[in-house]
């Protein structure tokens, strides 16, 4: 199914003193691949930068640097896309899980190490073991991970930020989406399968009846494993397929390799207040132009 | 069964290899005695020219330790080490091109990806700059290696940053000198070549190419080496706070204006480099760094993911990587390694554990060997392999090479490796003719720490032209440009060099008045001893101190506490102290001079503080000892620097202290109300304090009154101790360091200008002190104050310093 979203994604820095230079790296352009199309994408900081470029990194993510140096108290990184989404439903898959681990595919291996923000820890294996019995078809046992981290943790916003580890999942019980999609990446590699974590966007609908609000939509995260023959997208804060609800921003081995934003400044104030605001607006493909 | 380790001395049967003849011969000249004379010598020669090494965790340097005895190399057998390490430089270079480019040696199957991927060193997400020039990513390459009963032996790759290089240039200068005799007749290979061909390289055939060495500051394990190299290689020494990318390229801060980088040698880990990129919580790097890099604007050398060849995993793929890199044998073979990520290696380790060092290939973290283990710990250790199998190496212990080491008991063969040095020349390498040995104490160490040795390669070398500059005076350049940092240090050593100088002179002339009245105590003499204590409070700042004293109290332990106490703002020791840590903040600034003096201030000043109870004369002894090094030190930044912006600020900061401390002394020795017989004695001290005795009999003799002495030493402006010409020399400086000259200083020259020595003499008729000249000093103190802070905002205002952000995933 084809869906096509015009996707802003505001970013905004209150400082309690004077910043001097702001230093950004931003992962906010979604990525071209197969099932995924940007026809317009740019991101636009305020005030102004003094420089701004873009290249697309060894993970085939569009990486963006900018540099701010008029003295500011507030910074704004605003991105803004219209991507086409053709995500087919996968094809079920039925390799099983220890098949999939011995082919040591050369493209997907690396994504099997460990991370700088994932090491290797014995109670993610255990927490990864029962889904995975001898045989079991891999689409069938990332399946069930999926499900079993929704069941097991408790969704809260705030309870955990950006320096978590799985750990503090696996011993607090609470976490959002990144803690997730981190638990799963983990878990897979610990059982040498090949895993990825992805960063982007899922549409919210309204319930029914009622008008869709602006910028409640926020950035999400979930995993990706491979099959064999590809990789397959799930998210485990929703318990669902990745389809053409989706929008892919970027992939890495964890959340290190590709924050939304991320940077330096240059103050004698470094406190910070921070908002975002997100909004999918699904457009008629036309509007893609 | 373990065999006998090869002596590079002394052949099987016993018989003194050719090369070691002449080192032999000083051995039995020499004897235990001799020997230890010799180790005496290098010691004394280390601490002459402050060879020093910053142990992690140690609040302070500490001196370098070197054996008096070098490492000799046959030049013959030279040459196939040198191309053996040459090879493995261009083999890694190459390696390294492909990781970061096609990654063919991967896709092709001659290395298993997680030998890069999952090694830390590896910089994911970095490729290679496309349609830049063809360039290395290797520059400098380190190899440790040992000598084992088969032959020579590559114990490690040191590519990330390699340490070493200059040590090596330190050991020889200290060696030639303890040996001398021994170092002419030998026709011992210089190390100034190789150094030579490092600027060379880095300059590429362009003379516009501006080049810096990024190192991670003065507290930093290897600050000396860095500084010497610095000067070795001319180039200037700069902190990642002194560097700024903007419009897409790498600038250096210099005072009033920002020059152009094209190249950064670094001494400073990959990780650190970039807090936008990297590490974060760096404070070392510049952010931006890595993207200037990827633009091509900026060459760093080495290049920041050149860490991943250290990688000990890597070494059983080398001789495939070599014959399909660069279709060739691999010259030098590396100590065995299995890499456990490989199954049928791990097999192998599994098997023969106790005969095994067992390696995190992970940078930083301690090799176990599984001898030393239990068959718990061997187990637990196995289990820790097989849960991450990639991240291990194993490797067989080397039987290392002995040589002659002088301990206590004499000369004894001790084990010895040696760190050797390729840095790219054109198209091919150019290996360093020695290198620096060590003596491993604890066995499994880095080297670094443990004993060095000097590394002679002994034998001409057919296709070297005649040698250039001597290894002695290689680098007396010193870099151009003074950084903010630079600036600040110099201004601060221009004042604590004067603070020592004029708190010496305060503490003798006290310590004789006290001498004296204890020869003979009249009231005179103690009413004088007593006003000079409490101003020497007061000048030191370190009120209340004698003033807290009762009248019959002994005033030696305040006393010697302001001469050694190295932690006590005011005293002599903590001015020697800060003194000591500004010249080694600043090391490639100054001349090698400075640190013979340096050296020799601080033996005087801890010599006092270990003597039980130093009488008058020690002190006074003692004090003149530290004078005259003052006054060395004063001469060789007088006649020994060039006077650009930084010697500017270093004489500025001297000229600031010197009119603070003569208005300080005056305010606190002639203000007050008169003292009767006692302040003939304590005028008498003033001029002595403020080294004006001689000036001021021979032109004021008969002049009675303070009024010549307050011309003498304020107004007078031919008086090198006179306020007045501290002023003229600050005004010289002022004019020559960019931006405008502070108003605090035009109002110190008015100040000064508008005051009349006869009526600042003139005693209130009711209290007896003298308002006029309390007035007059309390205003000049102020505008001095002021003066250092308008220069210090002016010339090395801080920066405020980064802070990294990385906002809360807002999720759904």
């Amino acid at each position: 199914m084809t869906s096509t979203y015009r996707v802003t994604h505001r970013t905004a820095y209150a400082y309690s003193g004077e910043v001097t230079t702001s230093f950004g790296r931003a992962h906010l352009l979604p990525r071209t691949q197969p099932d995924q199309r940007c026809s317009e994408a740019r991101v636009a900081v305020d005030p102004a930068p003094d420089e701004l470029h873009e290249h697309v990194d060894a993970f085939g993510n569009r990486s963006t640097y900018f540099c701010v140096r008029t003295p500011h108290r507030a910074l704004t990184v605003l991105a803004e896309s219209t991507v086409t989404v053709d995500r087919a439903v996968v094809p079920p898959a039925l390799r099983g899980w220890e098949e999939v681990r011995d082919r040591k595919d050369l493209d997907a291996r690396p994504f099997a190490l460990p991370s700088p923000r994932l090491p290797a820890q014995p109670a993610v294996a255990d927490y990864a073991a029962p889904s995975f019995p001898p045989g079991r078809p891999l689409g069938e046992a990332a399946a069930d991970l999926c499900r079993r981290i929704h069941d097991d943790f408790a969704y809260v916003t705030g309870s955990t930020t950006v320096r978590s580890t799985v750990t503090d999942l696996l011993t607090g019980g609470e976490g959002v989406c990144q803690d997730f999609a981190h638990l799963a990446v983990a878990a897979l590699r610990t059982r040498g399968l090949p895993a990825r974590y992805v960063s982007g966007y899922l549409e919210t609908r309204p319930p029914p009846g009622k008008p869709k609000l602006r910028g409640v939509d926020a950035s999400h995260a979930w995993f990706s494993v491979w099959t064999g023959d590809g990789w397959l997208d799930l998210d485990p804060t929703n318990d669902r397929v990745v389809d053409d609800s989706y929008v892919v921003l970027a992939h890495g081995r964890d959340y290190g390799d590709v924050p939304p934003l991320k940077g330096v400044i240059f103050a004698d104030s470094a406190r910070s207040t921070m908002a975002v605001a997100v909004d999918l607006e699904r457009v008629a493909p036309d509007a893609a132009g | 069964m373990i065999p006998a380790p090869y002596d590079e001395m002394r052949d099987a049967a016993g018989t003194v290899r050719a090369p070691w003849t002449g080192l032999a011969g000083v051995l039995d000249g020499a004897g235990p005695a001799g020997l230890l004379a010799r180790r005496a010598d290098t010691l004394r020669l280390l601490a002459d020219d402050g060879v020093a090494y910053h142990p992690p965790g140690a609040e302070s340097e500490q001196l370098w330790e070197l054996d008096p005895l070098p490492l000799v190399l046959d030049g013959a057998e030279w040459a196939g080490l040198e191309r053996g390490v040459a090879q493995r430089a261009e083999l890694l270079d190459r390696l390294l091109a492909d990781l970061y480019g096609p990654r063919a040696t991967i896709t092709r199957g001659l290395l298993p990806v997680e030998v890069v991927d999952g090694h830390p060193g590896y910089l994911h997400g970095w490729r290679r700059p496309a349609g830049a020039p063809p360039r290395r990513e290797l520059f400098l390459s380190g190899a440790d290696l040992g000598r084992s009963p088969d032959g020579w032996t590559v114990l490690g790759d040191r590519v990330q940053a390699p340490s070493g290089a200059g040590y090596a240039m330190a050991n020889r200068r200290v060696v030639a000198r303890v040996l001398s005799a021994l170092h002419r007749r030998s026709r011992i290979r210089r190390l100034g070549p190789f150094f030579e061909a490092v600027r060379a390289g880095l300059q590429a055939g362009r003379d516009d190419r501006r080049i810096v060495l990024l190192h991670p500051g003065p507290d930093s394990e290897t600050a000396y080496e860095q500084a010497l190299l610095s000067s070795l290689l001319g180039l200037p020494l700069v902190l990642g706070s002194e560097l700024t990318v903007r419009d897409g390229r790498l600038w250096q801060h210099s005072l009033g204006r920002l020059d152009p980088v094209d190249v950064v040698l670094r001494r400073l880990d990959a990780d650190w480099c970039d807090p936008l990129d990297l590490r974060p919580d760096s404070r070392l790097g510049v952010p931006g760094l890595l993207e200037a890099a990827r633009l091509g604007t900026v060459t760093v050398l080495n290049g920041l993911g050149a860490g991943v060849a250290e990688n000990p995993g890597l070494q059983p793929f080398l001789p495939a990587l070599c014959r399909a890199l660069l279709d060739e044998d691999l010259l030098l073979p590396s100590v065995p390694t299995w890499w456990c990520g490989d199954p049928a290696s791990l097999a192998h380790v599994r098997a023969h554990l106790g005969e095994l060092v067992l390696t995190p290939v992970a940078p930083g973290r301690a090799p176990v060997r599984g001898a030393d283990l239990d068959p718990a710990a061997r187990a637990a250790l196995l289990a820790r392999i097989e849960a991450e199998p990639h991240a291990w190496a194993a490797q067989r212990e080397v039987v290392l090479s002995t040589a002659p080491v002088v301990t206590d008991a004499g000369a004894e063969p001790r084990a010895v490796t040696l760190r050797t040095f390729a840095v790219a020349s054109g198209e091919g390498w150019e290996v360093l003719d020695g290198g620096l040995g060590a003596v491993p104490t604890a066995g499994l160490d880095d080297g670094v720490a443990t004993l060095a040795k000097d590394v002679w390669v002994v034998g001409e070398r057919a296709d070297r032209a005649a040698p250039g500059v001597q290894d002695e005076v290689l680098g007396a350049a010193r870099p151009t440009g003074v950084s903010p940092r630079v600036a600040e240090d110099l201004f601060w050593l221009g004042r604590y060099a004067e603070r020592a100088e004029d708190t010496a002179r305060l503490l003798r002339a006290v310590t004789d008045r006290w001498a004296d009245f204890r020869t003979s105590p009249e009231p005179a003499g103690a009413g004088a001893l007593r006003a000079l204590l409490a101003a020497t409070s007061e000048i030191t700042r370190t009120t209340p101190g004698f003033a807290a004293l009762p009248a019959d109290e002994d005033p030696g332990p305040e006393l010697h506490s302001l001469l050694y106490d190295r932690n006590r703002p005011g005293a002599l020791g903590f001015a020697v102290h800060r003194l000591t840590r500004a010249a080694q903040a600043v090391r490639e600034q100054l001349s090698t001079d400075t640190w013979l003096v340096l050296g020799r201030l601080d033996t005087v000043l801890q010599r006092l503080a270990a003597a039980p109870e130093p009488d008058t004369g020690d002190v006074s002894e003692a004090l003149n000892r530290v004078l005259e090094g003052l006054l060395a030190l004063a001469g060789i930044t007088a006649e020994s620097l060039v006077r650009d912006d930084g010697w500017r600020l270093l004489d500025a900061g001297r000229r600031v202290e010197r009119a603070q401390h003569v208005v300080a002394l005056l305010a606190a020795t002639l203000c007050d109300a008169p003292r009767g017989p006692a302040d003939r004695l304590v005028v008498e001290s003033v001029t002595i304090v403020a080294e004006s005795v001689i000036t001021h009999r021979r032109r004021n003799a008969g002049r009675p009154g303070i009024a010549p002495l307050l011309e003498l030493l304020l107004a007078d402006r031919d008086n090198p101790r006179a306020v007045a010409h501290q002023l003229d020399r600050l005004a010289d400086d002022l004019a020559h360091l960019p931006g405008a000259v502070p108003a605090s200083f035009d109002a110190a020259v008015a100040r000064l200008a508008g005051a009349d020595p006869a009526a600042l003499a003139v005693r209130d008729t009711a209290d007896g002190t003298r308002p006029a000249l309390r007035a007059l000093l309390a205003g000049l103190g102020a505008d001095l104050d002021r003066l250092a802070e308008d220069v210090a905002a002016a010339h090395f205002a801080p920066r405020p310093g980064p802070h990294a952000y990385d906002p809360l995933l807002g999720a759904s």
